[in-house]
């Protein structure tokens, strides 16, 4: 079936009538979308949002739907003696509108997180339960572009519930889910008969090899190499920040008389008090060390631990790393860096 | 999405404490203190194992991770050394307070494997309340183990935490023997001064057979696995538990690791075996 684009303002507007449709859309410094620097992020539709499924990456990945910046995680309140616990209640009833492949297979990562190994985190279930994803094949990419380097296919998106491909004047959209195929059934009203087309032959700046990676780095762990690497890093934390599969969070309260709530924020491994312990402690003082953490962690630590790599390819890091430290750069290094050794 | 293995060990949001009092302070050392808590209806707060974590804190203040030093029908204990802002909070806890528990976290001491062998448990510091999680275990089960060692050292004879068992009760203990060093400030009938890596070799134990469990300060973990090593205590055999920053407990919020594990989740026990297998920062 196809969804002709002149009617996808129409869609938008039905289904904003039924959950909360976070969408790639364009804005300003001032929060609206004319003039001024632009960035683009999954923002909640409304009638005339400047919507944008042109562009390939927006600035924002949609992890904040997911994994929001900052979230309460219980609120307590003590009366003389006696304090009371308030857990934080969750309704999430939304709808991701055009994720492309990086940010779906980002979003699998979470899911390995936090879905499984023993424990389930309570605030992440309901709010990934209550999220359909619609996914949107690639026409175009970026010169930071690499997705391919990890085995992703820019034209599907990895578990969402339905995939769009454009088909010039329309998205061919096709549920892949028992949730997408209840959903896609809403959507009738908008979409006439197609057939799907052939997905674009994308052109990419560079594809890497990523087989042994894993196993490459363990060898390298202790080589200069990590030295050099983090002379310039400036332990800013945009790129975990800007990482739509960077997950670590830190838990924190705030008072205000007898009342407070306790909260967690993202986090940075490259943060000095990551890992710092009481007495100032810390298992990884160096810029160095937590750097090497951060390389270790993205591309060997996870693949270890769930199976595959924790980095998508989507190159933010890349582009609005201030001092230029380049992932991709890394792994190209890294079979350099063991042949040398 | 990926099918969610409902294999959560905790009923409800696993990040949320539960209320409960403090109903016992004892003053261990000038910066050491234990803690018993319970619920607030009196119960146990969560069944715990030998060598678990658990996450103790007061409300506005903020939690930590400690392992739990000791567990009755209706209590668990903590014991904690004041060295930060939170810790710091615990200590100006009174009885009947009202504070915040959740747990328990991570694995356990081995102590169905280690039946039959000889248990050699060397502590330094705040290191001896985990490794009494085991010894408590093996002399409430006396006749499942061999001989026991206990070495514990501290800085000043001040600083020596559980005195009373230290001294009186498990000296007294069948089969088992208390040795106790200080590094200086030594009143000379207690203890003696002495490091305690090269002590080790003079126990005289019958290495084949020993099973070692070892917590204290990096210098302490560094010369004592050596000279268990030297011995010819095999890896397997010396059990540690290992410490990092942790904030959730569950494996999640990522600053707990060595390498791929997660102390948390993954440990805290781990074997010298496969602590010498981490790619350590």
């Amino acid at each position: 079936m196809i969804l002709k684009k002149e009617k996808l303002g129409s869609l938008l507007d039905m289904l904003a009538g039924t959950a909360t449709v976070l969408v790639p859309t364009a804005f300003n410094a001032e929060g609206g979308s004319e003039g001024g620097e632009k960035a683009t992020g999954f923002l909640p539709y409304q009638a005339g949002s400047a919507v944008d499924l042109g562009t390939v990456k927006t600035t924002r990945s949609p992890k904040d739907a997911l994994l929001p910046q900052t979230e309460t995680l219980y609120s307590y309140e003590q009366r003389g003696e006696d304090v009371t616990l308030t857990e934080t209640v969750n309704n999430t009833n939304q709808i991701l509108f055009g994720v492309r492949s990086c940010d779906a297979y980002s979003i699998a990562c979470l899911d390995e997180v936090f879905l499984t190994r023993t424990f389930v985190d309570t605030l992440y279930y309901e709010r990934r339960l209550g999220t359909l994803i619609v996914g949107l094949g690639c026409t175009a990419t970026e010169r930071s572009c690499f997705c391919t380097s990890f085995e992703l296919d820019p034209a599907v998106a990895p578990g969402v519930d339905i995939q769009l491909t454009d088909a010039g004047d329309g998205y061919f959209a096709e549920a892949l889910t028992t949730k997408g195929t209840e959903a896609l059934d809403a959507w009738k009203p908008f979409l006439t008969e197609g057939t799907k087309p052939t997905p674009a032959e994308l052109e990419f700046t560079f594809k890497l090899d990523t087989a042994k990676l894993g196993e490459q780095l363990k060898t390298m762990f202790e080589d200069p190499y990590w030295q050099d690497l983090s002379m310039k890093c400036l332990g800013c934390g945009t790129c975990a920040f800007v990482c739509p599969s960077c997950y670590c969070f830190d838990m924190s309260q705030n008072n205000k008389g007898s009342e407070g709530y306790r909260f967690r924020t993202w986090d940075s491994c490259t943060f000095v008090d990551y890992s710092m312990m009481a007495g100032f402690h810390n298992p990884r003082p160096t810029k160095m060390k937590r750097l090497r953490n951060r390389f270790m962690h993205k591309l060997c630590f996870y693949q270890e631990r769930y199976g595959n790599s924790l980095c998508c390819g989507c190159g933010r890091c890349i582009e609005l790393c201030p001092v230029g430290i380049d992932i991709s750069r890394v792994i190209e290094d890294v079979e350099r860096v063991v042949a040398h050794d | 999405m990926i099918e969610i293995g409902h294999d959560c060990t905790c009923e409800g949001n696993p990040l949320v404490p539960q209320v409960c009092k403090v109903i016992e302070i004892t003053t261990e050392t000038s910066d050491v203190s234990s803690f018993k808590v319970q619920t607030l209806d009196g119960g146990l707060p969560f069944e715990f194992v030998p060598g678990q974590l658990g996450m103790f804190g007061i409300a506005p203040h903020g939690e930590c991770m400690f392992c739990v030093s000791m567990g009755g029908p209706d209590w668990l204990e903590f014991t904690v050394k004041r060295v930060g802002t939170v810790t710091k909070r615990i200590h100006q806890l009174h009885v009947g307070q009202q504070v915040i528990v959740r747990g328990p976290y991570g694995n356990h001491w081995p102590t169905e494997q280690c039946k039959g062998r000889d248990m050699l448990f060397i502590a330094g510091g705040i290191g001896l309340p985990p490794v009494r999680t085991f010894l408590l275990h093996c002399l409430a089960n006396r006749a499942d183990y061999g001989r026991i060692d206990l070495v514990y050292s501290a800085s000043t004879k001040h600083d020596l935490v559980f005195k009373e068992q230290l001294f009186e009760l498990w000296p007294n203990e069948p089969n088992t023997h208390v040795h106790i060093s200080v590094y200086k400030d030594c009143d000379g009938n207690t203890c003696t001064i002495s490091f305690t890596a090269p002590f080790l070799e003079d126990l005289g134990l019958d290495v084949s057979n020993t099973t070692a469990v070892l917590c204290g300060g990096p210098s302490l973990y560094r010369t004592c696995s050596k000279a268990l090593a030297n011995m010819g205590i095999a890896d397997e055999n010396i059990l540690t538990t290992l410490e990092m920053r942790m904030k959730c407990g569950i494996g999640k919020c990522g600053r707990c690791n060595v390498g791929e594990k997660y102390i948390c989740l993954d440990g805290p026990v781990f074997t010298q075996a496969e602590v010498n297998a981490m790619l350590k920062d």
